[in-house]
């Protein structure tokens, strides 16, 4: 019996899809309607559904960035879900999802096109079933998707607008920390960590914020929590599950690059 | 300029005489000892001059007035998209088109709603002044709509003192405070939470205030120049909503009105926007 999960934050149309579901696929077990990113994470490593509709704009975090998620936490072994997209407006996003193959619903959602995404989910989950080594191409498939509608989000930064110090405060006090001395950045909370090879800052910025004003040639964000900087990185060892771990010069803690940005680290 | 215009006819005349003498052999009178081929040298300079500065300032003034029709023009637009957010409105379809079949009265309901709010966002009345009852009226518009979508996640309550009811304010002065406590404040908080709209009156002024306990104005991104990813919902748009209340404020009352966004003063948290208008007396 297949599986599904749903994260949609307005209750009347999250109810509204289960039913409408019901009525076109009565062999789907919706499992779980979760209203928030963090839950839909949550819920969907825990049950492991094996498909996720997704609310782009919902509170906690986006319907992408849960999908983000989920790609780096993802155990090895169960096939990863196949993951429909719905949204009420965002050009730029549909954009995106037209380019991919990624599934996705345009809210109001009329019948027709709702049977053709259930059509198209029953035949991926047939093909799984006869033939498993498409789990592992699933699983590919997918994280070039998700890689390539994170990247779609994001403005090209002028590169007038970069960070060159990072000013980071403590009481009355402002360590002006030179962009090139940082070995990573890391999301902790509703702060961020700056490492150097000497000591560590907090700021009160996201990453989401952060990433625009880096060069993207010399930082290098190998998980959803983590930005490094290219050339503090000594080595990248792969290990079984697919992903990298990172050892820095100057640091001895490791960092961990996820599968989703894996493919940074390859031999020349 | 006369400088130049005076210096060019003295160059131009001299040089044009001794070229025309150089070959012609006859002997021009300098420009200072014949006056009558002086003074039409001079005039055609200060013709051509005149000629000249007024086409340039023309083109000049056309350009300008190209640019301020054109600033207009986008500033229109980006009050229409302000106005009329397209997520809000798809998403406010899909509801109703949940409604139609599960609840057809309260589809009406929502649908009347909808209607009021399209009514006063479309038409001309932002230009003018309504009362207070009518800016809480639309207020209410808009949050039945809201709360229909979220749910029990938004929790409100708009408190209008009956003796300021008829008070006249600019029409839908609010609307974008109010969106932004709930684009901003509300809809990011995963329990969400609640908004008050309150009309108080002060000696000689008026105090309106709407306040969320949502997320909270720090939480909106410190840094101003981080870029909004298009499409967004971003700081861009809220920036722009609190921009017109502080432009219309300024243009109708100048000093005398004023509007203060800050953290909300208690343990419940979120953003506390006060508008002050002057009270006639």
């Amino acid at each position: 019996m297949p599986t599904a999960l749903i994260a949609e934050d307005e209750p009347l149309l999250a109810a509204a899809l289960r039913a409408d579901l019901a009525r076109l696929w009565p062999e789907l077990d919706v499992q779980a309607v979760v209203g928030d990113g963090l839950s839909a994470v949550a819920q969907a490593l825990q049950r492991r559904p094996q498909v996720c509709f997704f609310d782009i704009r919902m509170p906690g975090c986006s319907g992408l960035e849960a999908a983000q998620a989920l790609a780096e936490d993802w155990p090895d072994g169960p096939p990863f879900p196949l993951l429909v997209f719905i949204t009420a407006y965002d050009q730029y996003a549909l954009q995106a999802f037209e380019a991919q193959a990624v599934d996705y619903l345009v809210k109001p959602v009329d019948n027709a096109r709702l049977q053709a995404c259930v059509q198209r989910l029953a035949r991926r989950l047939a093909l799984q079933q006869t033939a498993p080594e498409a789990t592992s191409a699933g699983l590919d498939l997918a994280l070039a998707q998700i890689r390539s509608l994170l990247g779609s989000g994001l403005p090209a930064a002028p590169t007038a607008s970069r960070l060159e110090v990072i000013q980071a405060g403590v009481g009355n006090v402002v360590h002006m920390v030179p962009i090139d001395e940082v070995l990573y950045f890391e999301a902790a909370d509703k702060y961020l960590r700056v490492v150097t090879a000497e000591r560590e800052h907090l700021i009160r910025l996201s990453l989401r914020e952060l990433l625009p004003q880096l060069d993207p040639a010399r930082f290098w964000q190998v998980h959803r929590s983590v930005v490094v900087r290219a050339s503090a990185i000594a080595t990248a060892q792969r290990d079984e599950s697919g992903k990298v771990i990172l050892h820095l010069r100057g640091r001895p803690e490791r960092l961990t690059a996820s599968r989703l940005y894996a493919h940074l680290f390859k031999g020349m | 300029m006369l400088v130049a215009v005076i210096a060019g006819s003295a160059i131009g005349y001299s040089l044009g005489t001794t070229l025309v003498d150089s070959f012609s052999g006859h002997r021009s009178p300098s420009l200072w000892s014949g006056r009558v081929p002086g003074i039409i040298s001079v005039l055609a300079a200060v013709s051509m001059t005149y000629f000249f500065f007024t086409r340039e300032r023309l083109a000049a003034e056309k350009a300008t007035a190209e640019a301020a029709q054109r600033s207009a023009v986008e500033h229109q637009l980006r009050l229409l998209e302000s106005q009329l957010e397209p997520h809000m409105l798809f998403n406010t379809l899909a509801n109703l088109r949940v409604l139609i079949t599960l609840d057809p009265p309260r589809a009406q309901a929502m649908l009347d709603r909808l209607i009021a709010y399209l009514r006063a966002t479309l038409g001309a009345s932002r230009s003018g002044t309504h009362t207070l009852r009518a800016e809480f009226d639309r207020l209410a518009d808009y949050l039945a709509l809201m709360q229909v979508r979220m749910g029990d996640r938004l929790r409100v309550q708009l408190d209008l003192p009956a003796d300021l009811a008829v008070e006249p304010v600019p029409a839908l002065l609010l609307q974008p405070l109010v969106e932004n406590a709930i684009v901003h404040g509300l809809e990011p908080r995963v329990e969400g939470g609640q908004l008050q709209v309150r009309a108080r009156r002060e000696p000689g002024r008026l105090v309106l205030t709407v306040r969320d306990t949502g997320v909270g104005i720090d939480a909106v991104p410190a840094a101003a120049s981080v870029a909004t990813p298009p499409g967004h919902a971003g700081g861009l748009a809220s920036g722009f909503g609190t921009q017109q209340v502080r432009e219309r404020l300024a243009m109708l009352h100048g000093e005398r009105a004023s509007l203060r966004l800050e953290p909300a003063p208690d343990d419940a948290g979120g953003t506390l926007a006060t508008v002050v208008l002057p009270l006639e007396a």
